[in-house]
C-alpha cells in the first residue's frame, strides 16, 4: 500500500508537500480497542487522546506541511509510564513517534501513517537546580522558555535560545540537537547537556530473564540512566551523545540535565545595515576581533526578509528604515518608532549582541566596534538598543522571518552549513535559476537568505504563492548537490526528519551511514522508534 | 520657543523585579537602567516640535546621581540640543529624587532658561508618583495638561491644544503658553537612535549645574517621604466551581463581598 506523504486526510488540501513515496511497514501492528484500553488503564483517560479533532495538532506539524494519521496520542506523566508503554508497544510492534513541542521543521515530530504519538506535554517539571554550579535537571516536556524563566529567577539562563522557545520542549531540543541564536557563544547541546535519562524500546539489562515481559518493575532494563550533573565523567563511551540529535529514532528522552550559564548583567544589541555580503563578513570578522569574549549572537538577514517580517507580522518594524519625513510637516503617522533621516533599505542587516558582566566595559567595547565598522564602510547605518523594549523589537524582526514566510504562502525551507564568505552565493544562484525558469519575482516567488552567520549556517527559503512540483524539482536536488560540492551540511541544525531521510548521503559517506544503521538495529531491532525518518533504508 | 524636557533614569521596565527580603523596596534581577519610558515619549515629542519648527531649542534636564548622565547622553542622541545634569542624591538607585524636589529645580531652571514649554513623562515607572508635572505647574503658576495623548502646536502660536486621556474618554484643552504638559503612552512612539547620532552625542558636553546656582539648598530636594515597607500583593487564588446560581449569589455576597 503506497501512501504519498502528506496526502490530505484533513481539511485543507492546498498545502500539501509532495516529497517521496514511502510505504507503510506491514510488520507494524495496528491500533485496536484492546490497545487503547491498555493505555487508558496505564495513563488514565486524560492521558489518552483518541478523538479525531483533538488528534489534529498531534498529527500535523506547525508549518502544516506534514500530516499523519495516528489514531491515538499518549501523554505520560512519569518515566515509569513511558517505560511501560514502550514495553507494550514493543511487544505489539506498534510504531511510536516521540513528540515534544512539535515545532520541528523537517516533519520529524509527526506520524507518517498511524504511528502512536507519545507526547511529553505532561512531563514538564523541574526536578533539581543547583544554584552554585548552575546545573538544571528537568523532565523532557518542560518548555524551554519556562526553564529559562526559572533559571532567570536564580540568576542563570538556559544555554540555548530559539524562535520556538515558547512552545518547544527541552527533550525535543536535545533530540534534535537544536542550535539557535546563541550557539556561537554557549556552544551546542553536545557540550551543555550533562546527562540524560532515556527509555529504550527494548530492555538491555536487569529484570530477571529476558522476555519475562512487563508487569511492575520490568521496565528497569529499558531505562538508560545517564542523568548526572557532572561536568567531567570519563567512564566508558559517552552514550548520551548518541541520543543528542538522534531525533527520537533510538529511544525517548524523559529527563535532561543541562548546564546553565550565568545570566549576563549586561546585554548590548546592535542592528546594523550593510551595503553588501562581503561587508557583512567583514563586519563579522571585526566583531570577532573586537568583541571576542563578550560576543553572544551574530545574525544576518537580507532585505527581502526584513520586508517580509514587517509586512506580515503585527507591530514588527525595522528601526533603520526611513519612515515619514524627517523635517517639515512630517510629525506623527509614518514616523513611528523609526530612526529619522536614515538611509533607505539596505541589502543586508546584521544583529550583533554581547553578553557580559560589566555594562560600562561592554558598552565601551561595543562603541569601539561600532566606530570601527562605520569607519571602514562595512556598516552604513545602525542602531544600538537603548532599552529592553528596543532590544525585543530588534529581535522580533529577525525571529519573525520564519513565521512571516509561513503566512505569506508556501515555503520551501533549507538549512545548510556552508563556508561563510561565499554563503550567500547559493541564494543568488538559486534565485537566478528559478527566475530563468519562470519562477521569478513576477510569479510571486521570493528566494531569501538569513541565519546564524556566526556559525556558518544559512537558512535558505523559497516563498511561493502555492506548492508546485515543477518549482520543487528546480530546487531539489540542486540545493543538496551545491552544498555537497562545497563540503557543507544539508542540515546544519534542523535535522533530517522525514524531509531529508533520502538525502543523508549528500553529507555522510557510506561507512558512516552503515554504522548508524547498525546502532539503530541493536537498540531498536523492530524499528518502532520514529520510523521512516533520518536513516535511509538499505539499498536493495 | 525653548522646550525643557525632564528626564529620569530608572530600572528598565522590562527587567523583572522582586521585593527585597527586608521589605524596604524592590530590587532588579538584572542591573539594567534606562530612560523612563514616559520621559522618552516626552523627549520624542519635544524633538518633533523642533523638527516642525515650533520649538527652537530642546533642553533635556535630569536631577539625580552621577550615573543619570548616561541617559542624558541618550537624550542628546535622540535630538536634544543641550543636556543639563543637576547633581543630587546618594547615587543609589533605590533612592531616586522625589517629585517635589525635582519640581523645585525644574521651576528654577524653567525661569532661568526662559522656557516656553516644559514636557515631562506623566510618571516614573519606579515610584509611579504622577506628581512632578502637577507640582511644577503649581510652583510656576502655569497652566497644565496631564496625560497628553496628542499635542497640536503651530509655529508662532501662543496657545497649544492638548488631548488628554481621562477615565471617561478623551478631553481636549486649549492652553496658553508657557505651560506644563505631561506625556501619556499614546502620545508617540519614540525613535531608535542611529549610530551616527550616538557617535556625535558622545562628543558633546553635558552641562553640570548645582543646586546653589538656582538658589536652592540640599534640604529643598531632600526626600519628603520615607518608604515604610513594600510587600508583594497576595497571590492569586485558584478559582472554584459553584454548584448553583443560589450558591453563586451567596458566595458573592458573603465571601467576595461584591453584592
Amino acid at each position: 500500500m503506497l501512501a504519498r506523504i502528506g496526502r490530505a486526510t484533513c481539511v485543507s488540501a492546498s498545502q500539501r508537500f509532495l516529497h517521496v513515496a514511502v510505504e507503510r511497514n506491514a510488520a507494524f501492528g495496528q491500533i485496536s480497542e484492546k490497545d487503547v484500553a491498555f493505555f487508558e488503564q496505564l495513563l488514565g483517560a486524560g492521558g489518552v487522546v483518541t478523538d479525531p479533532d483533538a488528534l489534529e495538532p498531534f498529527n500535523r506539524d506547525w508549518q502544516k506541511k506534514y500530516v499523519g494519521n495516528t489514531k491515538v496520542a499518549l501523554r505520560p506523566r512519569t518515566t515509569e509510564q513511558v517505560s511501560e508503554l514502550l514495553r507494550y508497544c514493543y511487544s505489539r510492534r506498534l510504531a511510536v513517534v516521540p513528540q515534544g513541542g512539535n515545532t520541528g521543521l523537517v516533519g520529524g515530530s509527526v506520524p507518517v501513517f498511524d504511528e502512536v504519538v507519545v507526547s511529553t506535554a505532561a512531563m514538564n517539571r523541574v526536578l533539581e537546580f543547583d544554584e552554585v554550579s548552575g546545573t538544571l535537571v528537568a523532565q523532557a516536556g518542560a518548555v524551554l522558555q519556562s526553564l529559562d524563566e526559572y533559571a532567570g529567577q536564580r540568576g542563570f539562563m538556559m544555554p540555548l535560545d530559539l524562535g520556538a522557545k515558547g512552545s518547544c520542549h527541552i527533550g525535543g531540543n536535545v533530540s534534535t540537537n537544536a542550535g539557535g541564536l546563541r550557539l556561537v557563544r554557549y556552544g551546542s547541546l553536545h557540550g551543555s547537556v550533562l546527562g540524560l535519562q532515556v527509555v529504550l524500546p527494548q530492555p538491555l539489562a536487569g529484570a530477571a530473564g529476558a522476555g519475562s515481559g512487563g508487569g511492575g518493575g520490568g521496565g528497569d532494563g529499558r531505562v538508560l540512566d545517564l542523568l548526572r550533573t557532572l561536568r567531567k565523567d570519563n567512564t566508558g563511551y559517552d552514550l548520551k551523545q548518541l541520543f543528542i540529535g538522534a531525533e527520537g529514532t533510538l529511544g525517548i528522552i524523559t529527563a535532561v540535565a543541562i548546564q546553565c550559564a550565568p545570566r549576563p548583567a549586561s546585554v548590548q544589541l546592535a542592528l546594523l545595515a550593510c551595503p553588501s555580503f562581503p561587508a557583512v563578513t567583514a563586519a563579522l570578522r571585526t566583531a570577532r576581533r573586537m568583541l571576542g569574549e563578550v560576543l553572544s549572537a551574530v545574525e544576518f538577514l537580507d532585505s527581502p526578509c526584513s520586508h517580509l517580517a514587517t509586512a506580515h507580522l503585527e507591530g514588527v518594524r525595522n528601526p533603520l528604515l526611513q519612515g515619514g519625513a524627517a523635517e517639515g510637516g512630517g510629525g506623527g503617522g509614518g514616523g513611528e518608532g523609526v530612526t529619522h533621516g536614515s538611509v533607505g533599505s539596505a541589502p543586508f542587516y546584521m544583529l550583533v549582541e554581547t553578553h557580559g558582566s560589566d555594562a560600562d566595559h561592554d558598552q565601551q567595547k561595543m562603541e569601539r566596534f561600532l566606530e570601527a565598522v562605520m569607519g571602514d564602510g562595512s556598516v552604513v547605518d545602525g542602531t544600538l538598543a537603548a532599552s529592553e523594549a528596543q532590544a525585543k523589537s530588534i529581535w522580533r524582526l529577525r525571529e519573525g522571518v520564519s513565521e512571516a514566510l509561513v503566512r505569506r504562502g508556501a515555503v520551501y525551507k533549507y538549512d545548510v552549513s556552508l563556508p561563510t564568505s561565499s554563503m550567500y552565493e547559493l541564494v543568488e544562484a538559486l534565485r537566478a535559476r528559478l527566475a530563468a525558469a519562470g519562477f521569478g519575482a513576477d510569479a510571486g516567488v521570493l528566494v531569501v537568505g538569513y541565519g546564524h552567520i556566526g556559525d556558518g549556517n544559512l537558512h535558505l527559503n523559497i516563498s511561493a504563492p502555492r506548492y508546485d512540483d515543477g518549482l520543487l524539482s528546480l530546487i531539489e536536488p540542486y540545493v543538496y548537490e551545491y552544498v555537497s560540492r562545497h563540503n557543507g551540511s544539508i542540515s546544519a541544525e534542523h535535522g533530517i526528519g522525514l524531509m531529508k531521510a533520502q538525502c543523508l548521503s549528500y553529507s555522510k559517506g557510506p561507512v558512516a551511514v552503515e554504522l548508524m544503521r547498525r546502532i539503530k538495529e541493536v537498540v531498536d531491532p523492530y524499528g518502532i522508534m520514529n520510523p521512516y525518518k533520518v536513516l535511509p533504508p538499505r539499498p536493495a | 520657543m525653548k522646550v525643557l524636557v525632564a528626564i529620569k533614569r530608572v530600572i528598565d521596565y522590562a527587567v523583572p523585579v522582586r521585593v527585597k527580603p527586608d521589605k524596604s523596596g524592590v530590587e532588579a534581577l538584572i542591573p539594567k537602567l534606562s530612560m523612563n519610558p514616559f520621559c522618552e515619549i516626552a523627549l520624542e515629542e519635544a524633538v518633533r516640535l523642533k523638527e516642525k519648527g515650533v520649538a527652537a531649542e530642546v533642553v533635556a534636564v535630569s536631577l539625580g546621581p552621577q550615573h543619570f548622565q548616561e541617559t542624558l547622553r541618550t537624550a542628546l542622541a535622540m535630538g536634544a540640543d543641550r543636556a543639563i545634569h543637576v547633581a543630587a542624591g546618594s547615587g543609589s538607585v533605590s533612592e531616586p529624587p522625589q517629585p517635589l524636589g525635582v519640581a523645585r529645580v525644574l521651576a528654577a531652571l524653567a525661569a532661568r532658561e526662559g522656557a516656553g514649554l516644559v514636557l515631562l513623562g506623566k510618571q516614573a515607572i519606579d515610584d509611579d508618583c504622577n506628581q512632578t508635572g502637577q507640582m511644577l505647574a503649581g510652583l510656576l503658576g502655569w497652566p497644565q495638561a496631564t496625560f497628553a495623548s496628542k499635542l497640536e502646536a503651530a509655529k508662532g502660536d501662543l496657545r497649544v491644544r492638548v488631548t488628554r486621556e481621562v477615565d471617561g474618554g478623551l478631553e481636549v484643552l486649549s492652553l496658553p503658553l508657557p505651560a506644563v504638559i505631561t506625556a501619556d503612552l499614546r502620545l508617540n512612539t519614540p525613535r531608535f537612535v542611529t549610530l551616527p547620532s550616538m557617535m556625535r552625542a558622545k562628543k558633546r558636553p553635558i552641562e553640570s549645574a548645582s543646586l546653589e546656582q538656582f538658589g536652592l539648598a540640599a534640604a529643598d530636594v531632600a526626600p519628603q517621604l520615607t518608604t515604610l515597607s513594600v510587600e508583594e500583593p497576595p497571590g492569586r487564588q485558584a478559582g472554584t466551581r459553584v454548584g448553583s446560581a443560589v450558591e453563586l449569589v451567596r458566595r458573592l455576597r458573603e465571601e467576595a463581598r461584591v453584592l
